[in-house]
C-alpha cells in the first residue's frame, strides 16, 4: 500500500507540473509522428533500382520475387550510369545490375556477377540481404542443374530437368536455412518495423533515466528523510519510486504504440509480446533511473547522466544501429543493456516469435529492473542517513 | 504555567525519549558532542541554543533520519536508529526546513503521510479533517501547497508531524519567518498538545518561546548540552539578581561610588552612556538608587530593569549573548 502511494504521489506530481507534462505527453506525441512517417503504412516504399540486361527470364524471375515483398518499390533504369546517380542523390536506396546472358553463363559453369550499389549510411546492408534472398530462391534450380551437370555428368538440360523435379521438395528447408542465417527482416515484413521498435525502445529507456530527477527534487524539499521518519523503510520508499517510474514509463511506451498504429498504422506485430516487452523494459528503465537519482548529484548532472547513458546504452544495445550489423563485440557488450534484450526481443516478435521466444528476454528485464532496484535501495541507504 | 502536579507525576513514569551519549561529527566538525537528556510523558522539553550549536544535527538522529556516530535513543522502551521503522510511530518529526509536495493540496499532503504512518480509512479521513481543523486550513484544504503563504506552509509543516497522534512531538525551530499572528498560532497548538498529553521536544533559538512553553530547558552549544533543568532553576545559577541600565548624564563617577555603598547593589559601573549594575531586588531598590543618583548631581535620563532570564543564563555560561 505505502509503495503504491508514493508510486501515484511520484506520477501525481508529473501530472501536476506543466513541465513534466510536456515531457510526459507532447515528447512521446514527437515520438509517435517520428516513428509513424517512418515506419507507417502511408510512408513510402524503400526504393530499389534495378539496371543491367532485365530482358531475361531468369531477371523477370528475381524481379518478380523482389516485386512481392511490400516493402520494396522497383524503379527501372535504361542505364546503369543513370541508376548509380539516383543512389548517390539518395533518391533510392540502392541498386542491383543484372549482367546479360545469365542463365546461358549459369548452364556452363561460369561465374555469375551481380552488382549490387547502395550508399554508405541507410539501408544498403538490408537491401543487400533482401536481393540476397530473392537471387538464391531463384537460382536455387540453376545451382541444383549445375551440381547435377558435375557430379553425373550429364548435359545441362537433363541436369535442369533433374533439379526441377527434385528442387520443389528441397527448396523450402535450403531457402529457409540461407534466410534465418543471412536476411535481416522476414520476407514478408510489410514495413521496416524494426525501426519503430527501436526508436521506442531508446526514447522509453532515455525518459526512465531522466526520471531520476525526481528523487533529486524530493532529495532538496527533504521530503525522502521526512517519508523515512515515518515507519516506512527505505526499501519501501525506492520501491514507491521504482513504481511511479514504472507507471510512467510504461504508460508512454503503450502510448506511443497505440498511438503510432492508431494514426499511421505501424505494424507492431504481435501487439501482446510487444507490450510484455515494454513492460519488462520499462521495470529495468526504472530501476536504473532510481540508482542514477540515489546518487545525490545536482539535477542538472542528473540529467546529462542520463541522457547520455541513455543514448550510449542506446547505441550499444542496438537502437540506432541494428545489432545484425554490428561488430562482434559490440553485440556481447548489447547483452548487458536492457536495451540490447529489449531489442533482441523485438527482434524475435518480428520474426513471428511467440511469447516463449521472448520469455529470457523478458525474464532478463525483469532481473535487470530488480537488481537496479536493490542497488538503488542500498544506495539510498547510505546516503539518506549519512549525508557527507 | 509549570504546573508542579504534573511535572511531578511525569516524572515518576517512565520517559518517553531518552538520549544516551548522542555523537555525531561532519568531517572535522564536531556538531553534537555526547548529549544526554530524558523527556517524561506529556512534558515539554524545550532545547535552546544559537545557529550550529547541533540542534538540528542532534534532532535528526533522535528523529532516526541521521545515522549517530555513538550513543543511543530509546523511545518509549525502544531502541530507535535509521534502520528500525516501527518505533517511528511513536514519533512525529517537524523538520526545520518545510517537507511538503508543492503540487499537493494541504488535504493530500496530510492524507500522504498520514498513509506512511499507516493510518487509512475512516481514522486516516477524521485525522486529516482534524489537523486541518487545528492549523486552521479548513478553507485552504484543497488548495495545491505552492500556493500558500510562508505561515500556512509552516502549519502545515507542523500539522503533518500531529497527524497520528505521537507519544512525542519533535519541532524543530517550527516559528522561523512567520508573521507574528501564525506564531502565536503555533505557539499555542503546541502548548494544546502538551495539555493534552503529548511529550514535546522544542529547539529554537527564541527565550520567550521557551520560556512560555517549556517545563524543562537544555541549553546546546558547540555540540554540548551545557545546562540543564526548569527555568527557575537554571536562573538560579547566575543568582537572583536583576540587572539595572540607567541612562544619565552628569557627575557619573560620583553617582557610581555613591549607589556601590547601598546594600543590595553589585558590580556598579559606567558605561558609555550611563551605569549599569546588578540590583537583588530591582523593584524595591530603584527609589533609593536613584534618589543618591540624583544627589551625587547624576541626571537619570532612563532605566531599564532585566529580570533574570535564560538569556542571561546563557550569558553567563558562554560569555556570549544568545543571538549575535
Ligand atoms: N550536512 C552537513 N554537513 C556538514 N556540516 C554540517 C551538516 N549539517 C550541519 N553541519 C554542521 O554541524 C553544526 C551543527 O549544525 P546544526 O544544523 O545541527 O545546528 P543548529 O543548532 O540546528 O543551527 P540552526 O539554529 O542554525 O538551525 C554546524 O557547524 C553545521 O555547520
Ligand atoms: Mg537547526
Amino acid at each position: 500500500m505505502k509503495t503504491l502511494a508514493i508510486g501515484w504521489v511520484y506520477v501525481l506530481r508529473i501530472l501536476r507540473e506543466p513541465a513534466s507534462l510536456f515531457f510526459f505527453f507532447v515528447f512521446p506525441m514527437l515520438m509517435v509522428f517520428i516513428i509513424g512517417i517512418q515506419f507507417g503504412g502511408q510512408g513510402g516504399r524503400v526504393q530499389l533500382g534495378i539496371a543491367g540486361d532485365t530482358t531475361q527470364s531468369i531477371t523477370d524471375k528475381i524481379t518478380d520475387n523482389l516485386a512481392a515483398n511490400e516493402a520494396l518499390e522497383l524503379v527501372f533504369y535504361e542505364e546503369q550510369s543513370e541508376m548509380l546517380r539516383a543512389v548517390e542523390r539518395g533518391a533510392i536506396a540502392a541498386g542491383a545490375v543484372f549482367p546479360p546472358q545469365m542463365a546461358a553463363r549459369i548452364a556452363v559453369g561460369e561465374p555469375v556477377l551481380i552488382g549490387f550499389v547502395s550508399a554508405p549510411t541507410g539501408l544498403g546492408p538490408q537491401l543487400q540481404a533482401t536481393v540476397r534472398d530473392a537471387l538464391t530462391e531463384v537460382l536455387m534450380p540453376y545451382r541444383a542443374a549445375r551440381f547435377a551437370v558435375d557430379i553425373l555428368g550429364v548435359g545441362f538440360q537433363d541436369g535442369w530437368s533433374l533439379a526441377t523435379t527434385v528442387v520443389p521438395e528441397v527448396e523450402l528447408a535450403t531457402v529457409n536455412l540461407e534466410t534465418v542465417g543471412e536476411a535481416l527482416f522476414p520476407p514478408d515484413l510489410g514495413r521496416f518495423d524494426g525501426g519503430a521498435a527501436s526508436n521506442l525502445v531508446l526514447f522509453m529507456f532515455l525518459t526512465a533515466l531522466t526520471g531520476a530527477t525526481a528523487m533529486v527534487t524530493d532529495r532538496e524539499m527533504g521530503l525522502d528523510t521526512r517519508i523515512v521518519s515515518t515507519p516506512t523503510s527505505v526499501v519501501r520508499l525506492v520501491s514507491g519510486y521504482v513504481a511511479g517510474q514504472f507507471g510512467v514509463t510504461f504508460f508512454q511506451g503503450v502510448y506511443i504504440m497505440v498511438l503510432s498504429l492508431a494514426i499511421f498504422g505501424v505494424d507492431w506485430k504481435n501487439l501482446g509480446g510487444s507490450v510484455l516487452l515494454m513492460m519488462a523494459l520499462s521495470l529495468a528503465g526504472a530501476g536504473a533511473g532510481m540508482l542514477l537519482g540515489s546518487f545525490r548529484l545536482s539535477e542538472a548532472a542528473t540529467i546529462g547522466i542520463g541522457v547520455t547513458a541513455g543514448l550510449v546504452m542506446g547505441a550499444l544495445g542496438g537502437t540506432m544501429v541494428p545489432l545484425e550489423l554490428l561488430p562482434d563485440a559490440i553485440r556481447t557488450v548489447a547483452r548487458f543493456t536492457p536495451q540490447g534484450w529489449a531489442m533482441l526481443g523485438f527482434h524475435d516478435l518480428q520474426w513471428d516469435g511467440s511469447l516463449i521466444d521472448i520469455a529470457d528476454n523478458l525474464g532478463v528485464l525483469a532481473g535487470m529492473g530488480i537488481v537496479l532496484a536493490a542497488a538503488a535501495s542500498l544506495s539510498v541507504r547510505r546516503t539518506l542517513t549519512r549525508p557527507s | 504555567m509549570i504546573s508542579p502536579l504534573s511535572s511531578l507525576s511525569s516524572r515518576e513514569s517512565p520517559p518517553v525519549l531518552r538520549v544516551e551519549d548522542l555523537r555525531k561529527s561532519y568531517g572535522e566538525i564536531k556538531a553534537v558532542t555526547g548529549i544526554s537528556f530524558e523527556i517524561a510523558p506529556g512534558e515539554n522539553y524545550g532545547l535552546l541554543g544559537p545557529n550550529g550549536a547541533g540542534k538540528t544535527t542532534a534532532i535528526q538522529m533522535i528523529a532516526g533520519v541521521l545515522a549517530a556516530d555513538g550513543g543511543r535513543v530509546t523511545v518509549c522502551g525502544q531502541e530507535l536508529t535509521t534502520g528500525t521503522t516501527t518505533v517511528k510511530s511513536h514519533i512525529g518529526w517537524v523538520p526545520q526546513e518545510i517537507a511538503l509536495y508543492d503540487r499537493l493540496s494541504a488535504r493530500e499532503n496530510l492524507a500522504f503521510f498520514g498513509r506512511m504512518q499507516g493510518l487509512s480509512g475512516k481514522p486516516l479521513a477524521t485525522r486529516v479533517s482534524e489537523v486541518l481543523e487545528l492549523t486552521g486550513l479548513v478553507d485552504r484544504a484543497g488548495d495545491k501547497t505552492i500556493k500558500f503563504s510562508g505561515g500556512m506552509r509552516r502549519r502545515l509543516n507542523i500539522g503533518i508531524g500531529l497527524l497520528h497522534q505521537p507519544d512525542l512531538l519533535i519541532l524543530d525551530e517550527p516559528t522561523v519567518g512567520v508573521d507574528i499572528q501564525s506564531r502565536t498560532r503555533i505557539l499555542d497548538q503546541v502548548a494544546e498538545m502538551t495539555s493534552l498529553g503529548m511529550a514535546v521536544l522544542y529547539t529554537t533559538h527564541y527565550i520567550e518561546e521557551v520560556e512560555r512553553l517549556c517545563q524543562r530547558v537544555g541549553i546546546i552549544d558547540h555540540g554540548v548540552l551545557i545546562a540543564e533543568g526548569t527555568r527557575a532553576e537554571l536562573v538560579k545559577t547566575v543568582g537572583e539578581r536583576d540587572r539595572v541600565t540607567i541612562a544619565a548624564d552628569g557627575q557619573i563617577n560620583a553617582g557610581v561610588g555613591q549607589i556601590t555603598a547601598l546594600d543590595g547593589v553589585h558590580e556598579a559601573g559606567a558605561t558609555t552612556d550611563g551605569i549599569q549594575m546588578l540590583v537583588d531586588d530591582a523593584a524595591h531598590l530603584l527609589p533609593r538608587i536613584i534618589e543618591s543618583l540624583t544627589r551625587s548631581g547624576v541626571t537619570v535620563t532612563g532605566v531599564e530593569v532585566e529580570e533574570p532570564n535564560l538569556e542571561a543564563v546563557f550569558l553567563h555560561l558562554t560569555g556570549r549573548a544568545l543571538r549575535d
